[in-house]
């Protein structure tokens, strides 16, 4: 990492300034989601800032060097204060930034902000299959063919949300596939694929792609040894899991912020509501929750290569359920106008809920880990 | 038909299986075999089977109703635009008139006034009720609203007991939906200085009214403004409660209303997360007149109606959640039969099995409640229909949460229903007080027995 600790502090409040004066204020509508066309504006204009990684004999940049702590620790930082700002964009930079990783680890050359990236297979996360893969432990016939499944993108759709801009006329997809017993890596162009949009859930300003491997195509696939396959699976898993946990708190202490707000103004029995134990209690369970979040986040900020996926995995397994909650307390704060897409919590719960459900979601963490501690 | 075509579920026995529990009863001597064995059916027939048979019929016909008329419908008005206050997608226009045919905008009273079958009024209406609002919900929940909101407005005046204002306001209203011509009733007490301090006693106890009525010749003059009416923007008339001018909350009055009286307007529809195919609307009174005749209740019982509405209507509210944690419960499902994983449907993983039954558990065990509360539930008790409210908004909303865990980054997609029905429950939380009140409406009801001794009875 080129920066030292105080030098990355500082990046990190120069984006969160940035964050404030400029995507705040693209936000500041709940109910009307900023355009794609605006939120690949402020991407671009971030990554000309320098959030992006660069590869160079200094790497920096949102996840430039996973063996490096305080990468970690400036990547997480920074997906934090992004995600306050606005989720969707600080998952498309987070996956952009994974991307960047990616193309690099694999030489390949490609525009980063053309192509998209999806790490999971169709559903979950293989059982324990996975975990047991990357625990490098014995597989057996069935690990492989539930592995080969998974990644069987083929037979099989998978959800990418993304910017607009990027899909349909992303130029490139990267995405892992199963190939002789190992993760590898294809490069697919749009006419290798097939995709159509459908409605979802959340994060308002992507879009919702159902994508598969379109017939008769042969995509090329990386030939990495096995070890250097499953390292770079792994940290790119790692970190996705990581960067998934830090946007969500960012969500939630944005959230928070509208409740604690909302409960000094609200009148209720004569008093304001932040005078009630009920609402007390609630605003304190957030408080928990946010400060447990940033506790472990913290807890994390070491070389990837040296933290174990599985506690990575464990904490996002414990800590999604109660962002969530948070964001749910937060409506409740709020009452009837918590429900109201002008007012905001509603926007962060459904935020918060695509966050969960991203890469292979959290039910699927439990046999992971199990997969993995065998 | 079977999407999983096999005679077993991985983990388990095959039912003609020597070890399978149904083939061990039908071997055993007829006593045993008596007291052992049971039909394998259909859950919802099951439970149907429990309920008085006056009442089954319609648990029956409202889930044909829903099956046939707001299925069909969900997506679709989920999903389309938001309208101008006043406004209403075609296809709900014509939902609600094949409703009111249908009987389902007037069965609160009997044939021949309204459309209950006069068998089924040995039964309390809030079961009838309960029965109808689950199945609504489990189709659709903005729909379920629709046709919902509208006897939770007629409700103050049936609790009125005014047979004048019965026969004047109600009945016309029920005939003019039995004849295709909708006429739906909103309820109209929250103000945007007060949600809970509507339905609190401590909170209106302290709150300054925002609606008020002021005296005039042959009536009163309403000004203020009301907001998330629940069906307000198409109501042709509403239950409106004021303050009497100079006075507090507890000179309520509630007053009955035209859309069309003159200082009458529908200002704005909400935006909502979810329940979309229901309006929540604010309200504008500019000097409304009401003639004398139009107070329902008489002056000063609004807080008392408002109050008795509310212990009325916290049961079927509990019962959306029913409908909602069985949606979503039914859609985890059928996800978990058609979905394949590793070359077999998810519905032969142990760990999807666990979620599956806990999801069916825990929609079963608030049906339960539900039902055990309305069966009996003529004068409805505060304390009860607080509980049921609470309690069954809550654990509905964490089934819809497992449900979407299950289906993975596949619950996001609306076409997979579940974050629709997640939206949807969500809002049972709120309305009708919040849980928070409501769990305070617990205490408050309670409280003679609180305090009238040092130990007291809890009581199953």
């Amino acid at each position: 990492m080129a920066l030292s600790a105080d030098d990355a502090q500082m990046f990190v409040a120069e984006i969160a300034r940035f964050a404030q004066e400029k995507v705040l204020p693209a936000t500041e509508r709940y109910d009307q989601p900023m355009p794609a066309s605006q939120l690949n504006d402020l991407a671009k204009q971030l990554v000309e800032m320098g959030v992006l990684p660069d590869f160079s004999d200094e790497p920096m940049g949102l996840w430039a060097d996973m063996q490096e702590a305080g990468s970690t620790a400036f990547s997480l930082n920074l997906l934090q204060a992004l995600g306050h700002a606005n989720a969707a964009l600080a998952l498309t930079l987070h996956r952009q930034a994974l991307t960047a990783y990616a193309l690099h680890q694999l030489g390949l050359k490609a525009e980063v902000a053309d192509t998209a990236l999806v790490l999971t297979g169709h559903y979950g996360l293989a059982r324990e299959s996975l975990g047991k893969y990357l625990a490098n432990k014995p597989l057996t016939d069935d690990d492989i063919a539930m592995l080969q499944d998974w990644l069987d993108r083929t037979r099989h759709s998978l959800l990418l949300a993304t910017a607009e801009k990027q899909t349909p006329h992303f130029k490139q997809l990267l995405w892992p596939v199963w190939d002789d017993n190992s993760i590898q890596w294809q490069l697919l162009k749009p006419d290798q694929l097939k995709f159509w949009a459908e409605p979802s859930h959340g994060l308002d300003e992507l879009t919702a792609y159902q994508v598969k491997q379109a017939d008769n195509t042969k995509p090329t696939t990386s030939k990495l040894k096995p070890e250097q396959a499953m390292q770079l699976y792994q940290q790119l898993y790692k970190a996705e899991l990581l960067g998934l946990t830090a946007i969500a708190t960012g969500v939630l202490e944005r959230s928070s912020a509208l409740a604690i707000d909302y409960s000094r103004l609200r009148r209720q029995g004569g008093m304001a509501i932040e005078q009630h134990a009920a609402v007390q209690i609630m605003l304190s369970e957030i408080r928990s929750t946010l400060s447990q979040a940033k506790q472990l986040l913290a807890g994390f900020t070491r070389s990837l290569d040296d933290t174990a996926l599985f506690d990575i995995a464990s904490m996002r397994f414990m800590l999604c359920e109660q962002l969530v909650h948070g964001c749910h307390q937060v409506i409740q704060i709020h009452g009837g106008i918590g429900y109201m897409q002008d007012t905001g919590p509603e926007k962060f719960m459904r935020e918060q809920n695509m966050l969960r459900l991203q890469s292979g979601g959290v039910a699927g963490l439990a046999m992971l880990i199990h997969g993995g501690e065998q | 038909m079977n999407p999983l075509n096999q005679n077993a579920i991985d983990g388990h026995v095959p039912l003609d299986s020597p070890y399978s529990p149904r083939w061990q009863f039908d071997h055993l001597p007829l006593i045993g075999r008596t007291l052992s064995t049971y039909k394998q059916d259909d859950l919802w027939d099951f439970d149907t089977r429990q309920l008085p048979w006056a009442v089954r019929d319609i648990r029956r016909r409202a889930r044909l109703f829903a099956k046939q008329h707001l299925e069909p419908l969900a997506a679709e008005l989920d999903l389309a635009s938001h309208l101008p206050a006043g406004e209403a997608h075609p296809k709900a226009m014509e939902l609600l008139k094949e409703a009111g045919k249908q009987g389902w905008l007037s069965y609160f009273l009997p044939k021949p006034f309204g459309s209950m079958p006069l068998l089924a009024g040995a039964h309390p209406p809030i079961l009838h009720a309960s029965l109808v609002i689950e199945e609504f919900s489990a189709a659709c929940g903005g729909l379920m609203l629709l046709l919902s909101a509208h006897h939770l407005g007629t409700m103050p005046i049936l609790l009125s007991g005014e047979l004048s204002s019965i026969r004047r306001f109600l009945l016309p209203m029920y005939q003019e939906n039995q004849a295709g011509d909708p006429h739906l009733m909103a309820f109209a007490i929250t103000e945007p200085g007060a949600g809970s301090d509507a339905e609190d006693g401590f909170g209106a106890s302290t709150y300054k009214p925002g609606v008020v009525a002021k005296k005039t010749q042959g009536g009163w003059l309403l000004n203020g403004r009301k907001c998330f009416i629940s069906g307000g923007d198409l109501a042709k008339s509403l239950t409106v409660f004021a303050a009497l001018e100079g006075e507090g909350m507890d000179s309520w009055t509630c007053f009955y209303v035209r859309n069309t009286d003159a200082g009458f307007n529908v200002a704005r529809t909400e935006l909502k997360m979810g329940m979309r195919a229901s309006g929540a609307a604010e309200l504008e009174f500019n000097d409304v007149f009401v003639p004398d005749d139009q107070v329902i209740g008489g002056l000063r019982n609004g807080w008392a109606l408002n109050r008795a509405t509310l212990n009325t209507s916290r049961i079927p509210v509990a019962s959306m959640a029913v409908g909602f944690a069985r949606a979503a419960t039914e859609a985890a499902l059928d996800f978990a039969r058609n979905y394949q994983v590793g070359g077999k449907a998810l519905i032969h993983y142990q760990e999807v099995q666990l979620t599956l039954a806990t999801m069916l558990a825990e929609t079963r065990a608030i049906r339960s409640l539900i039902w055990h509360e309305a069966r009996k539930c003529w004068k409805p008790r505060q304390l009860n229909a607080s509980v049921a409210k609470f309690q069954a908004t809550d654990r509905a909303q964490k089934i819809c949460e497992m449900g979407l865990d299950l289906m993975a980054e596949h619950g996001s997609l609306h076409r997979n229903k579940i974050e629709k029905i997640l939206r949807d429950v969500r809002l049972t939380r709120i309305f009708e007080g919040t849980n928070q009140i409501n769990r305070l409406a617990v205490i408050e009801d309670w409280q003679p027995q609180l305090l009238g001794s040092i130990h007291t009875t809890v009581g199953a």
